[in-house]
C-alpha cells in the first residue's frame, strides 16, 4: 500500500511536458533493451543452423536444430603459433593462459591497489599525499602512444615480453579508478579496530591480515570480479605483450581475422563467441548483485 | 621528577615505534612503487628518447639521430600534415578520433539521462539497469562477431524480407554507413561503468534534500537541474574531462572489427596501436612513438583547460 502511495506521488510530480519525455526515454531505453535482446537472441539462432541453412536463411528460425557448430567451434579451438616452429596451441593450453592471465592479474592488480591505499590512508607522510595527487593527476592527464616504449622497456630492460610473468608485473599497478575507492574505504574505516588490536599485542602485519583484510573482503571480491572479467575479454595485451601465450579472446580474435585458424563459418564462429561469453555469463547471473551494486567512488554499498 | 626521569624511554619508545611504522609503511608501498616508477616514468621518459632515436638495423640498437636530423621522426608527421586536410594521413585520423570523441560525449549524456531513470526507480528500472550494464561484461570479439554479422547479414535480410526494401550492402560494407554504425556500436555498448557511477552519486544525494524540493513542489526537471545535476557534477565533469584526454587514445573498436585493415575509418589510437602490434621484431618504434608525443603535447593543455572551465562553470551543490 505504502509502495503503491510512493509511486503515485512520484508520478504526479511529473507535469505534461516531463511525461511526455518520460514516455520518449522510456521508448528509448525499451529500444535499446529490444536491440540488445533482439541481436543475441538471433546470434543464439544462428548458431543451431547448419552453415548452408544460414547462408538463404539468415533471420529465419533454424531447421533443422543442430549442435554441430558448439562441437566444431570446440574441437577446431586451437592455434598455430606464429614462430618458426608453427606448434599447435590446444583448447587446453588456451584455457590455462586465460585463467592464468585473468586471475592472475586481476588478483594482483586489486591487492595492489588495496596495499597501496591501505598505507596511504592510514599514514599520514608526504608520500602518501604524493602517491594520492599522483593517481587524481594520472587519471586526467593524458598519455598517448606509450605503447612502443612500454613493449621495448618489456623486452629490453625487463626481459618480460611474450611470458605470463611480464603481464602480471604490468598489472600490478594500483592506479586508477579503484585505489581511490579502497582509499576511501580505509579513510572512512574507524581506527578502534586497529587500537583495539595493537593494545592486545596484536603488530601491523597480524592487523593487517586478521582484521583489516576480512573487513576489505566483499569489496576486494567486487573489485576482482570486475578486474577478472575485463581481463578475460581483453585480447589486444596479450595480442601484442604475449603472444606466445594466447587467451580466449585473442583465440577468438585470431579466427575472426586468420583464415587459417580455428573456425571456417559464420554460424562456427557465432558458436564459438558463445562458447567463450558462456563463463562470464554465469559469472554475471551468479554475481550480478554485487558487480551492479557494490562499488562507488565512495566506497562500498552493503 | 618522575615525569623527567620517563622521558629518555618514552622518547625512545616513540622513536621505535615510528621506525617500526615507517618500516612496515615501506614494505607496503615498495613494490607498488617500484612498478609505477618503471612502467610509468621510466615508460614514459623512454617514449619521449625514443622519438629522437632510430632503430639501427646492423647494429640491433636504437640511436640518437644525428643533430642535424634530430627532429626527423617529427618531421615526417608534419610533411604529412602540411599535406592538406584531403591528403594527410594523420588529419584523416584526427577527424575520426574527433568523430568518436563526439560519440563519447553523446554516451556521457545518455548514460546521465538513463541513469536519473534507474534511480527514480521508474516503470521497468531493475531490468534497464541490468540490460544497460550487461554490454559491458561481454567479451569486445564477441559483441563484435555478433554485432558484425547482425548489422551487415541479419538487417539487410531484415530490409528486403520483411520490409519488402532494398539494400545493396550491410551496413559495416557499405561506405556510406560505415563510420556511423561504428559510432553508434561505441556509444550502444558504453553505458555499464557510467551507469553505475551516476546511480552511485545520485544514491548518495540525501533523501531529505529531495524530500524538501518535493514538499516545495518542484517538478521533475526542477529537481534534475537544481538538485541532481549539481550532485553529480563533479562525476559528469570526470567523464567529460576524461573523454577528451582520450580523444587521441580511442580505437572506436577498429581493431576487434577489421584487424589491421580499417583503412579510411583509423583513428589516431587505432593506428599507434596497429603500428606497435605489427612490429614483431624490434622494428620502427621511433616514428609511433613521436605521433604520440605530439598528441600528448597537443592534448594536454586542452583536457587541462577543459578541466579548469568545467571546474570554473560547474553549478554549487550549495
Amino acid at each position: 500500500m505504502e509502495k503503491t502511495v510512493k509511486r503515485q506521488n512520484r508520478i504526479s510530480r511529473f507535469n505534461n511536458a516531463e511525461k511526455i519525455i518520460l514516455v520518449i526515454l522510456l521508448a528509448v531505453l525499451a529500444a535499446y533493451a529490444l536491440s540488445l535482446i533482439l541481436m543475441f537472441g538471433w546470434a543464439i539462432m544462428s548458431s543451431f543452423k547448419t552453415p548452408n541453412f544460414y547462408r538463404k536463411h539468415i533471420i529465419e528460425f533454424p531447421e533443422p536444430i543442430t549442435i554441430e557448430n558448439y562441437v566444431n567451434a570446440y574441437s577446431n579451438f586451437y592455434l598455430r603459433s606464429d614462430d618458426v616452429t608453427s606448434r599447435v596451441i590446444g583448447f587446453g593450453e588456451i584455457i590455462m593462459n586465460t585463467l592464468l592471465y585473468a586471475v592472475g592479474c586481476s588478483f594482483l592488480q586489486t591487492l595492489s591497489c588495496c596495499v597501496m591505499a591501505y598505507a596511504t590512508a592510514k599514514y599520514a607522510y608526504k608520500l602518501s599525499k604524493i602517491v594520492y595527487t599522483t593517481v587524481i593527476i594520472v587519471m586526467i592527464l593524458p598519455i598517448v602512444g606509450s605503447l612502443p616504449s612500454e613493449v621495448f622497456v618489456l623486452k629490453r630492460v625487463l626481459h618480460l615480453y611474450d611470458t605470463m610473468a611480464g603481464s602480471w608485473f604490468m598489472s600490478f599497478n594500483f592506479l586508477g579508478m579503484y585505489y581511490l575507492v579502497f582509499y576511501e574505504f580505509f579513510k572512512s574505516m574507524p581506527k578502534d579496530y586497529n587500537e583495539a588490536a595493537e593494545i592486545d599485542g596484536a603488530g601491523r602485519y597480524t592487523v593487517l591480515l586478521r582484521i583489516v583484510f576480512p573487513l576489505t573482503r566483499n569489496m576486494f571480491f567486487t573489485v576482482m570480479l570486475l578486474k577478472f572479467i575485463v581481463y578475460w575479454n581483453d585480447y589486444q595485451v596479450p595480442l601484442v605483450y604475449m603472444p606466445g601465450h594466447p587467451t580466449l579472446s585473442y583465440a577468438v580474435f585470431r579466427f575472426m581475422s586468420i583464415a587459417k585458424d580455428g573456425w571456417s563459418n559464420v554460424t562456427q564462429k557465432i558458436a564459438g563467441a558463445m562458447l567463450v561469453f558462456l563463463p562470464v555469463f554465469v559469472l554475471f547471473v551468479i554475481f550480478h548483485n554485487k558487480l551492479i551494486g557494490n562499488v562507488t567512488m565512495g566506497g562500498v554499498k552493503e | 621528577m618522575e615525569k623527567t626521569l620517563k622521558k629518555p624511554s618514552e622518547n625512545r619508545g616513540m622513536a621505535n615505534r615510528k621506525r617500526r611504522d615507517m618500516a612496515f609503511y615501506a614494505s607496503l608501498v615498495a613494490l607498488p612503487l617500484i612498478q609505477f616508477i618503471i612502467m610509468y616514468i621510466v615508460v614514459n621518459f623512454n617514449s619521449v628518447l625514443l622519438s629522437f632515436q632510430f632503430y639501427n638495423g646492423e647494429t640491433s640498437n636504437y640511436e640518437f639521430l644525428p643533430l642535424n636530423d634530430f627532429f626527423r621522426n617529427f618531421a615526417r608527421i608534419f610533411d604529412d600534415i602540411g599535406r592538406g586536410t584531403e591528403n594527410s594521413m594523420y588529419l584523416a585520423m584526427a577527424k575520426n578520433s574527433l568523430y568518436g570523441f563526439l560519440a563519447t560525449l553523446v554516451g556521457v549524456g545518455l548514460s546521465m539521462i538513463f541513469s536519473y531513470y534507474v534511480f527514480k526507480k521508474m516503470f521497468g528500472h531493475n531490468f534497464f539497469k541490468i540490460i544497460l550494464f550487461v554490454p559491458s561484461i561481454i567479451p569486445a570479439m564477441v559483441s563484435v562477431i555478433i554485432f558484425n554479422y547482425f548489422a551487415n547479414s541479419a538487417v539487410k535480410d531484415v530490409v528486403v524480407k520483411i520490409f519488402h526494401g532494398s539494400m545493396e550492402y550491410g551496413l559495416l560494407s557499405n561506405p556510406d554507413t560505415k563510420l556511423g554504425t561504428i559510432l553508434f556500436y561505441n556509444v550502444w555498448i558504453g553505458f555499464g561503468t557510467q551507469l553505475l557511477m551516476y546511480v552511485g552519486a545520485m544514491n548518495n544525494i540525501s533523501d531529505s534534500m529531495l524530500e524538501a524540493a518535493q514538499i516545495d513542489g518542484a517538478s521533475a526537471l526542477r529537481e534534475f537541474v537544481s538538485i541532481i545535476f549539481p550532485c553529480v557534477y563533479s562525476t559528469f565533469s570526470v567523464f567529460v574531462t576524461v573523454a577528451f584526454a582520450q580523444i587521441f587514445v580511442n580505437q572506436l573498436s577498429l581493431f576487434s572489427f577489421f584487424g589491421t585493415s580499417a583503412s579510411e575509418l583509423s583513428t589516431i589510437g587505432y593506428y599507434i596501436y596497429k603500428q606497435v602490434q605489427g612490429i614483431s621484431k624490434d622494428g620502427e618504434f621511433n616514428s609511433v612513438a613521436a605521433l604520440g608525443i605530439l598528441c600528448t603535447i597537443i592534448i594536454l593543455p586542452i583536457t587541462l583547460g577543459v578541466r579548469y572551465l568545467l571546474r570554473k562553470i560547474g553549478p554549487s551543490v550549495d
